[in-house]
């Protein structure tokens, strides 16, 4: 209940970290409103999947010696310069047309479709999407989820303190679910779908976010090594 | 010949001097009550930059009103305004803190000059939190706060995005790089690219928010290069000061100069992005008479925010990103862009649409900057006679 509780009360901070990137990515998308709730809960699991690797961690944490400001920042550093990458190949590579896809029957290219008018051209990226569709969202929000905003600080050390691991994870799966609730409105940004504007918009600001998470991951690594 | 040609051909911009100067004569008074604030100074230095400032605006306005070019004698006042400002800022600061740089004392004390470009980020933590996160002087004071955000109000419900080109104190900078070459060297940029500055306004916006801290001002701002900054004491610091010297020097010196276009105010600048919504409620547009348009596409060439292009042309107006600098109307061969009133007819006496908008906005100019102009005419004097341009 601790947990929940904890997870109610900060979870509007939790967003606060969460929001620059799960906003832009939902308005790239140009997803209906059922559309955003599908790629939402792909976001939450991710972010599931990562609370779970932290639950882990935490209980690990109160048996060992490890040199633990040490060790987070080198796994926050790693973690913000791939989802740095990831977020801005997202946000700004280049899209093609896909005409011969798109074309209705009078052979027009219908102007409001936006999710069929734009195919990634990276090969990489496309391989990904068609054959593991879930992938990236999941993948940002495992990436955004491992970010140590001070509610997940919070938790962390109260999860840390937890006797057995099964504990832990209950102590981490509850802080999720009362942090997630949070999260929910934000598919409605579907509602504003028929904007196109609005895609092209939030793919390059998701772009620039992923530059803002790199350079926040490559600062951490250079502070390491200057203190070492 | 039809109605429009008809009035296309007997209504020419240009006018006689003697009318020319009956219509400036409201912006000789008006200028002068802006430039004196309401008393004569009695300094000789400072009666003289008064006279100057005087003579130098009503020229300019006279030539707009007389010759029917806007964007010319608009240019010029606007990138001297930049530079006035830099100069008046710069020396101000040299004089009451020995530098440019901001130190984190100066910070807690809470007298930062308020920028108009903070004000995005200052909304949703305002209306949210009660809070304005940036560390100025709500009233009182160089630039407070309140002062700004009424001038912006004001100016936006008036002239909407006209704010960036007859209005902003940094716009000058990029406006006057761009005019430098006679062809642009680079032609084409990318269409995406013009979304550019809305992606930003929502970062900024949101992280602001999540943050409660400015982060434009303190990561990106390309204009604490000719304003101030906070000193570099660390590799943060260090690095932020790299960041927003290579942005000036990227965006508003290099590309402008190769592509002639303004591309801080068309391609990043989070204000003019959320300057753009107001164009809907300004009671001015910039409008094309497709009747007279022969689709030369030289409007879209030399529109400096890429506010024109194929399909706004298409549909007789510009886009919303439209900065109402007259480039556009001074440059179509058939005079058929045109400044325009909503709510009047459409094919109706362009000279009086176009005074009606130049009037608030060179006044508004004269407002804005005639402190300034007078400012740094004091200073050149006192460098003449003292050999130092600063005051004190």
């Amino acid at each position: 209940m601790q947990a929940l509780i904890l997870g109610i009360s900060s979870g509007t901070g939790c967003i606060a970290y969460c929001a620059p990137v799960l906003v832009s990515y939902l308005l790239g998308r140009g997803s209906r409103v059922s559309g955003n709730f599908f790629v939402l809960f792909q976001f939450l699991a991710g972010r599931f999947l990562g609370y779970m690797i932290f639950a882990i961690l935490a209980w690990l944490l109160g048996r060992t010696l490890v040199q633990v400001p040490v060790f987070f920042s080198l796994f926050t550093a790693f973690i913000y310069l791939i989802l740095g990458i990831l977020l801005f190949l997202y946000g700004f590579i280049r899209e093609q047309t896909n005409e011969k896809r798109c074309k209705n029957s009078s052979g027009a290219i219908p102007e409001k479709k936006s999710g069929c008018l734009v195919q990634t051209d990276n090969a990489v990226i496309r391989k990904v999407q068609d054959r593991w569709p879930i992938l990236v969202p999941m993948l940002i929000g495992l990436l955004a989820g491992l970010n140590f905003c001070p509610p997940f600080l919070l938790a962390f050390t109260d999860a840390a303190s937890q006797e057995t691991l099964p504990r832990c994870l209950m102590f981490f799966a509850l802080f999720f679910v009362g942090t997630s609730i949070f999260f929910l409105p934000f598919a409605f940004i579907g509602i504003v779908r028929r904007y196109n504007i609005l895609s092209v918009v939030g793919k390059l600001a998701t772009g620039l976010i992923g530059i803002y998470y790199f350079y926040a991951g490559l600062m951490l690594l250079i502070n390491l090594l200057t203190i070492r | 010949m039809n109605d429009l040609e008809k009035i296309k051909k007997s209504e020419p911009l240009k006018g006689s001097v003697l009318k020319s100067l009956l219509l400036i004569i409201p912006m000789l008074l008006l200028s002068f009550l802006m430039l004196s604030g309401g008393q004569i100074p009695s300094a000789p230095s400072k009666i003289f930059a008064l006279i100057m400032a005087f003579i130098f605006f009503n020229t300019l306005f006279f030539l707009m009103v007389h010759t029917g070019k806007t964007d010319k004698f608009r240019a010029i006042a606007f990138c001297l305004f930049a530079l006035c400002l830099t100069c008046s800022f710069i020396s101000h600061y040299i004089e009451a803190r020995g530098s440019m740089g901001i130190s984190d004392r100066t910070l807690l004390a809470c007298k930062l000059p308020f920028c108009h470009i903070v004000i995005p980020m200052t909304l949703i933590p305002m209306a949210f939190t009660r809070t304005i996160i940036f560390p100025g002087m709500i009233i009182g004071g160089y630039a407070s706060i309140a002062t700004m955000f009424v001038i912006w109000i004001g100016v936006s419900l008036a002239l909407g995005r006209g704010f960036c080109s007859w209005g902003c104190f940094f716009g000058g900078w990029d406006d006057f790089f761009s005019r430098l070459t006679k062809k642009p060297l680079i032609k084409k940029i990318s269409d995406k690219l013009h979304y550019l500055p809305y992606a930003v306004l929502l970062l900024i916006v949101i992280s602001s928010a999540a943050y409660l801290f400015p982060t434009y001002c303190a990561w990106l701002c390309p204009f604490k290069t000719v304003t101030e900054f906070q000193d570099v004491t660390s590799l943060k610091t260090l690095l932020e000061t790299v960041i927003f010297i290579s942005l000036f020097a990227g965006l508003v010196v290099i590309l402008p100069f190769l592509t002639k276009r303004r591309t801080q105010c068309g391609l990043f600048c989070p204000m003019g992005a959320l300057q753009s919504f107001t164009n809907k409620i300004s009671p001015f547009s910039v409008n094309i008479n497709k009747d007279l348009c022969v689709n030369c596409k030289r409007c879209i060439k030399v529109c400096p925010t890429f506010s024109m292009d194929e399909k706004s042309v298409s549909k007789g107006k510009t886009r919303i990103t439209c900065v109402k600098c007259g480039k556009c109307v001074d440059a179509c061969p058939e005079k058929a862009i045109f400044f325009h009133i909503k709510g009047t007819a459409l094919k109706g006496n362009y000279k009086i649409g176009r005074l009606l908008f130049i009037y608030p906005a060179f006044l508004f100019l004269v407002a804005f900057s005639g402190s300034d102009f007078q400012v740094v005419i004091v200073r050149l004097i006192n460098f003449v006679s003292t050999g130092s341009f600063l005051l004190k």
